[in-house]
């Protein structure tokens, strides 16, 4: 009786499988025992009749379907195709797998370290005149207009332009005084938000964002961007002006409202503590691997030891003074020194502990899209009396991010049992950080998050069910990976690039 | 990449959606048939064969055209299927009664054979496909996407995850799983599934 390790490789011969040696083998054997050559017969008899079995064809009309089923082209490859700047699609199959909560509003919001937003009396004015969220957004000490702000360089190339209230302001904007101002004739014909945009910011990009919201605004809101203008991240506001709709196509005056620089230029600014934005997601380690593969501007993953004080300080309750003293808007003006006396909008030492605890403890996740719209809670009653601790727990599997995978891969970085770490351990790749029985956090560079917020805006602001496809991605990874939690995640955007480790930052 | 597939992708990314129409066109008999037969039902074929053009058609910018669009499609399908298979674990009556469809009511090939002809033909393959739905769920879709398909085994190992002797060993045991059972007298069509209890391949 012939031994099965011969007949397998009949079977890989007659699929032309097998390597020159084994084909030799066989085909000895095939001369040797005629009794292999009618298995062989008989293997090539049951391929044939599988390949001929009757499969039935797509019904008519199946390709009309999938075609009717397409989604609309704001939500379609092409948008992102052609403009790569927003790369929506990609990302959107990794953010439809996870519960994205309120990270549009919480990136206007959710600056707790950085310099407050430039603002001029006017632009004050308007917010007065527009929603609740914004009323209360200008009462925020973090966000509350201060004098000493006009050192931050990169306003000085982004004046903001007001004009709210006083309707020939609007006209200030060239680029709208060039379209023969709002309200003449459109000359285009597509059927999609034309954005007249001040200069600074790329009207057409704009338009693309405006399109990406899937609806058209309405006047008096308050559209926010992270962008960058000479490389460097910024925030920029925008006022719906006016709104007008005719024939298929909207025109949309927007003014800009604000500008607030991401970048550690200053010297007002702490290099080390500000521009910390949190986004929050509910999402297992897989989801969030996948997300951090798809975004593609991803080059860097900041450490937990070198660039993320704050962090640092949640996992040492001695120091989150420290760590704050550049929150409030009346920030001292260089170095990491805590602030010894509060300045009048600047909270204490242990009050802004809370404020920041309560800024990266968000509500349960049923509550989160409406706390999103809200500002924090500032009432030092609200918040949790202790400021969470913060422990590395670990490294995240499953990046592959092309962008990534040298630091995940890098030989330091490995590690070996018995071994002690190595100096360059320092440096690995995304690494989780326990803050939270239920979550866990990581720090991502700001570049990364200018797609990243897209796609949460793209996806909060444009509910809509599922589709099948969507369910099915969603289900497939639940079921992949079904011992997984999905967890709240915090994404730490911070920053970039990185500043060298700055002496007086205190380490270790 | 084939040609055309490459002028239909470029055309699709630029918002030509009747482009991806042709694309669907090309691939939808040769998807639809295989997750019939994955599947078991041409039913359930149609619902994933519809996701897996959905799925395709948003992914697209990021199809690297290192492989061929129809190995890139399917390999969406084919997670598409096997997530709908788990789903549909429970309604495993369901999906017997409409296997059953595939091998005894659908449609033969139009071939040119006498009638007698004709009917032998359709009870051979008859036999082969109620020997194929006996096969154990790991080997029916190996045989799948070795005959049907004609994936390499390089390709099958990506696919399922599995090492390459594994492919080798598993598509050897079950053609002689199916060599096996066609070689047993006949059976009549309410016992062939009975390989069917146990776990699902996909």
């Amino acid at each position: 009786m012939s031994t099965p390790l011969p007949d397998e490789l009949l079977s890989a011969y007659l699929d032309g499988e097998l390597s020159a040696e084994e084909r030799q083998r066989v085909e000895q054997s095939l001369r040797d025992e005629p009794t292999r050559q009618e298995l062989l017969n008989e293997f090539h008899s049951l391929k044939q009749a599988v390949r001929q079995l009757p499969v039935p064809t797509a019904p008519a009309g199946f390709a009309d379907d999938v075609v009717a089923h397409l989604p609309l082209p704001a939500a379609s490859p092409v948008a992102s195709a052609t403009k790569p700047r927003v790369r929506l699609p990609q990302i959107f199959s990794a953010l439809a797998a996870c519960l994205v909560v309120g990270a549009s509003v919480w990136i206007v919001n959710g600056f707790p370290f950085g310099a407050p937003f430039q603002s001029s009396p006017e632009s004050l004015a308007t917010n007065d005149s527009l929603s609740g969220d914004l009323v209360a957004d200008a009462h925020s000490p973090m966000i509350a207009p201060t004098a000493g702000n006009s050192t931050i360089d990169a306003n000085a190339a982004l004046e903001m332009d007001i004009a709210l209230g006083d309707e020939s302001d609007q006209f200030r904007d060239p680029v709208a005084r060039q379209s023969g101002g709002f309200g003449s004739p459109l000359a285009a014909t597509m059927a999609a938000p034309q954005a007249m945009a001040a200069d600074g910011i790329d009207e057409e990009q704009l338009r693309d964002r405006l399109l990406v919201r899937g609806r058209v605004p309405t006047t008096g809101e308050l559209l926010s961007y992270l962008d960058t203008v000479d490389d460097q991240p910024v925030v920029v506001e925008y006022v719906v002006a006016d709104v007008q709709e005719a024939l298929g196509q909207v025109q949309v005056l927007l003014n800009r409202n604000g500008v607030r620089p991401l970048t550690a230029n200053s010297p007002a600014t702490n290099r080390q503590a500000d521009d910390l934005v949190a986004i929050y997601l509910e999402a297992n380690e897989q989801e969030v691997s996948q997300l951090l593969n798809d975004i593609q501007s991803l080059s860097l993953v900041t450490t937990e030891t070198q660039q993320a004080p704050a962090i640092r300080a949640m996992r040492s309750q001695a120091a989150p003074a420290a760590v704050l003293a550049d929150a409030g808007p009346n920030a001292p003006a260089a170095g990491a020194a805590p602030s010894p006396t509060p300045g009048p909008n600047e909270l204490s030492g242990e009050s802004k502990s809370r404020v920041m605890q309560n800024r990266l403890t968000m509500p349960p996740a049923e509550n989160r899209l409406a706390a999103s719209r809200k500002t924090p809670q500032l009432d030092s009653t609200a918040l949790p009396p202790t400021v969470p601790q913060a422990e590395l727990i670990g490294e995240l599997n499953g990046v592959t991010n092309p962008a990534l995978v040298p630091q995940l891969t890098r030989p330091q970085d490995k590690r070996v049992d018995g071994d002690p770490a190595p100096a360059a351990k320092q440096v690995p790749g995304v690494r989780l950080m326990q803050r939270e029985s239920d979550s866990f956090g990581f720090q991502i560079p700001i570049p990364a998050a200018l797609e990243l917020k897209d796609a949460l805006q793209y996806s909060q602001e444009q509910p809509r069910k599922p589709t099948a496809t969507e369910k099915m991605a969603s289900e497939q990874l639940a079921e992949t990976e079904p011992s997984q939690p999905r967890r709240r995640i915090v994404l730490f955007l911070q920053q970039s690039p990185v500043p060298a480790a700055d002496a007086s930052d205190g380490a270790n | 990449m084939n040609i055309d597939d490459g002028r239909l992708i470029e055309r699709t990314l630029a918002g030509e959606t009747n482009a991806f129409g042709e694309l669907v066109r090309k691939y939808q008999d040769r998807l639809f048939g295989t997750l019939s037969q994955l599947l078991g039902s041409p039913h359930d074929a149609r619902d994933v064969a519809q996701d897996a053009f959905l799925a395709a058609y948003e992914k697209l910018a990021t199809f690297r055209r290192e492989a061929s669009f129809y190995s890139w499609l399917f390999r969406i399908a084919y997670n598409a299927a096997a997530t709908h298979r788990r789903k549909n674990r429970r309604n495993r009556h369901a999906s017997i009664e409409a296997r059953r469809d595939i091998s005894g009511a659908e449609p033969l090939d139009q071939r040119d054979e006498t009638p007698s002809t004709h009917m032998e033909i359709a009870e051979d393959q008859k036999l082969v496909q109620q020997a194929l739905d006996q096969l154990a769920p790991d080997f029916r879709e190996i045989l799948i996407l070795k005959e049907l398909e004609d994936m390499k085994y390089e390709e099958i190992s990506d696919l399922l995850g599995i090492p390459l002797g594994t492919v080798r060993s598993r598509i050897y045991r079950a053609r002689m799983d199916l060599k096996e059972i066609l070689s047993r007298p006949p059976v009549s069509g309410s016992v062939a599934s009975s390989a069917n209890e146990s776990s699902d391949a996909l």
